[in-house]
Formats: structure tokens, sequence, C-alpha cells
């Protein structure tokens, strides 16, 4: 691969204009993964495209264009935002995607509060998406990555607490009958 | 007015589900929406939208006896309209290029704001060059292999058929088949190999192409998740699509798999309907957001 601009390195990552470093970050061990340690499930198709040689220069393309937005982005602004963008309020209709507005105000990856809170990854999109049945049924669980998840992105307020519970207790009462 | 298809390979992946369900989430947005059942030998949207006996079909509009606007029948949504499919005639499973013309020129006239096209399975050039017309191609998969293997085929089906298109219109077919012929000696591995090959031989060829290839982007829903780990087989398609086949492909989102659907068609109730069932309301209101977004923020062309 000659050398390129910033944009071809971003395309071959899959990452758009405005991803942070660690979105980049991100997005290359995705990559890794699916081209390299679990390619195993290419292998089982018979379809030229996916031959050994042109996988192996996926990956090294992925690689090389990692290590060059590496070194354009060394002295990149800090990844966190010292303040939240944008400060949750229970007076506001209040659901899961205000959660995920919340939290991408922030400029943090899902990933990036997984890492802070040590809650499972699906367990945190599960309460992003309100997909109930995915998480605990006991809801004390529930509280607790909520709680957990409003403090790694600063914005832990009980009033919201409450208000995101009172949903999932609806849900549970609905689910009983 | 947008053209849509809905398409992806193999059968039962859920694609009419996802066709009619973009057409209820559009209608409700205020748009007018035509929903054409194009799934020829296996037509069923009238059922997905709750209409048990149509009392047109397509097959009125390929007999010359009525107009392709005048056989769309309201359903119960407002805004939403159906073209129903031939679904009693027999030998519907292939048009004549008569008939594929005479539909694509009329498909281009309907008076509407969105034309979602429900396609069939398989890779049949019909179902190929309905999927080329669309101004937003929607590939629909489920997180299983035979699934992704189906669609796969399916999308360098369409890069052959796209290339074979091209071909004709510059009078390059027979030049083309002898070099395809002795493409080992040229070192000529995959379609991509092909086509930068004969873009050396000709400027004409190699300008149309890169227009082609330029319209041809797609994106990807992934139907039937039961877990959420499966979403990232989702993610791997679109890479996969954009890596392997050089094809703009994005990832619309994942729509979860509702055990109680089979009960909603037995009542004559469109599962899309609004409290029909939670999940599919909710998915297929971020699918059809992330498609309109990718849309707006890449500037596509449309027809009419």
């Amino acid at each position: 691969m000659e050398p390129m601009d910033e944009q071809y390195y971003r395309q071959i990552l899959e990452v758009s204009e405005d991803a942070s470093m660690e979105d980049m970050t991100n997005e290359y061990h995705r990559l890794k993964r699916i081209y390299g340690e679990e390619g195993g499930t290419f292998d089982t198709l018979s379809i030229d495209e996916f031959s050994p040689p042109i996988r192996r220069k996926i990956l090294e393309d992925i690689e090389i264009a990692y290590k060059e937005l590496c070194k354009l982005h060394v002295e990149a602004p800090p990844i966190i935002p010292p303040r939240p963008a944008l400060v949750l309020d229970a007076s506001l209709p209040f659901d899961g995607a205000a959660l995920r507005k919340a939290r991408e105000a922030s400029g943090l990856s899902l990933e990036r509060v997984v890492a802070e809170t040590n809650v499972r990854v699906d367990y945190l999109s599960a309460l992003e998406d309100e997909r109930y049945e995915d998480l605990p049924m006991a809801s004390v669980y529930v509280r607790g990555y909520l709680t957990a998840y409003l403090s790694a992105i600063g914005q832990m307020n009980e009033e919201v607490v409450s208000e995101y519970m009172n949903r999932h207790r609806l849900w549970v009462a609905r689910k009983g009958k | 007015m947008k053209i849509w298809a809905v398409g992806g390979g193999k059968g039962g992946t859920g694609k009419s589900l996802v066709a009619n369900g973009l057409g209820f989430r559009l209608a409700e947005r205020g748009f007018q929406v035509i929903l054409v059942d194009l799934d020829f030998g296996g037509a069923n949207q009238h059922t997905y939208c709750g209409i048990r006996k149509p009392a047109t079909s397509l097959e009125q509009f390929f007999e010359n006896r009525r107009a392709l606007e005048s056989i769309a029948l309201e359903t119960r949504i407002p805004g939403l309209r159906l073209i129903p499919g031939n679904y009693n005639s027999p030998n519907t499973d292939s048009l004549t290029s008569t008939q594929k013309l005479k539909l694509f020129r009329h498909l281009k006239t309907l008076q509407a704001d969105h034309v979602i096209l429900d396609l069939g399975a398989g890779t049949q050039y019909d179902t190929l060059d309905t999927f080329l017309l669309a101004d937003i191609k929607v590939g629909v998969i489920a997180p299983d292999a035979l699934s992704t293997e189906n669609f796969y085929l399916f999308i360098k089906n369409l890069q052959y058929r796209l290339l074979n298109t091209v071909l004709s219109k510059v009078g390059m077919r027979d030049q083309a088949r002898e070099i395809w012929k002795g493409r080992t000696l040229e070192g000529i591995a995959t379609v991509f190999d092909f086509i930068d090959h004969l873009r050396t031989l000709s400027d004409e060829f190699s300008e149309l192409m890169t227009q082609e290839q330029a319209r041809l982007s797609l994106s990807v829903i992934l139907n039937q998740v039961r877990e959420y780990r499966q979403v990232e087989m989702g993610l791997a398609v679109k890479s996969a699509v954009n890596k392997f086949f050089h094809m703009r492909a994005d990832f619309a989102g994942y729509i979860r798999y509702d055990k109680e659907l089979w009960h909603q068609f037995g009542q004559g109730v469109p599962p899309m309907q609004r409290g029909a069932s939670i999940g599919l309301e909710h998915d297929l209101e971020v699918v059809t957001d992330n498609i309109l977004k990718t849309r707006k923020e890449a500037g596509h062309g449309t027809h009419g």
C-alpha cells in the first residue's frame, strides 16, 4: 500500500471522519478478529474472493492503516472531554436512548464504560436499548448496573435512576401478567 | 421519489417482513409509500399487510389490463399502499425482457415518496436487475453461516451482472469472454482482477464501470437475532462486502427474533402494526432511521 492520506486509512478501518483514536483502536481490534483470529469462517466458503492471499492483504492493509493513524494522532487532544456535554435531566422523557445520547455526548465508547464499570458489554447495551429481557431478572442488579454506568459517564443523578427504574418496573409488571 | 429494493439471496431470512416494516415505518412518518410484491412464485406481502384476498395483482398489469398505479390497494395504514404479487397465477417465476423493461419504466412513474420492492430469494437475473435498479439497496441476512454464504454469492452475482451490463453497453462482451477463457495466463483470479484488466483496454468501459460502481452501495440488516453476541455478525458481513467485494456497505442494524410472531398472522393482524410486537416496532424504527440517515449523508441520486 502506497502512503495515502488520513481519509484513506480511515476508510480501511471503516471509521468515520470524526471517530476518535479510541474508536479507531476498537475498530482495529474488531477487524483483526474478523479477518485474523476468527477469519476461519471465510475458509469454509468456496468463494474465490475470500482466498487466503486476499485475506492476508486485507490484514496487512489494516495493520498499516492503524499504524499510520496512530502516528497522526500522537499529539491529538485528550479523548475524554473535561465536562459532560449533555446533562441528564429526569424531567425530560427518559429512556435508554437518552442514556446513549448522554454517553455519546461525553465522547465515551461503550467499551470504555465497560472498562470503567467492569459490567458486561451486553448488559450495558441492554440498558441502552431497554432490552430488559437480556438483563438479570432481579431489579437490584439493574439498578446497580445503571448506577455504575451513570457514574462512569459523570451523570449520576438519583432522579434519573428512579425514572429509569420506573420504566423497568412497568415492564416487569406487564411481563408478569 | 426513491425506489428501495429488499433482497439478499437466501429464502427465509425475513425479506418480506423487513420490506413490510420499512413500509409501515415510512408511512407513519407521513410519507406516501407503495409496497410492491415482486417475490414471483412466493408472493405474500398482502398477508403482512393484513389483506386476506387482494382484489388486484401484478398479473393484471403484465396482461395489459390495468395500469400499475391503479392496482395499488389501500392498506389499513394511511399513506401505505400495496401492489400485490402474482399470487394466483402459474409460470410467474421469471419475466420476459419486455415485461421487465415495462415494469421498470412504470415503477419509476409511481406517485409516491418511497416505492419498496420486496424481492424473492435467489440470484436470478430478474432479481439482480431489479435490485440494481433501486436507489436504496437493502440486504437482509440471518445470523447463520448458510444465510451469509448465500448473501456473499448474491453480492458476487450482482457484480457479475453489473459487469455484463456495462460490457453490453460498450460492445465488449465477446472480447471479454475470450479474455475470461484465458484468465489464468493473465493472472486474473477474481472479478475485480478481471475488471482491472478490462479497464486497461477501454477508456469508455472504465468510465462507465466507475459510474456504475459508484451507484452500488448497500445497507445490511441482520434479522432474527436471538442473542446479543450475534450482532457482531452483521458488522462482519458489512465489512466483508466492503473489503472483499469493493462495494460500499453500511450496517443498518439488527431486528430481534419474535417468537410470538406466527400467532399474529393467524389472526390477520399485521405484525408491524403498532402494539403488535414491541421489539419489531423499535428495531424497525432504528433500522429505518439509520438507512435514511446514511442516504442523506451520502446524498444519493433518486428517480423522478
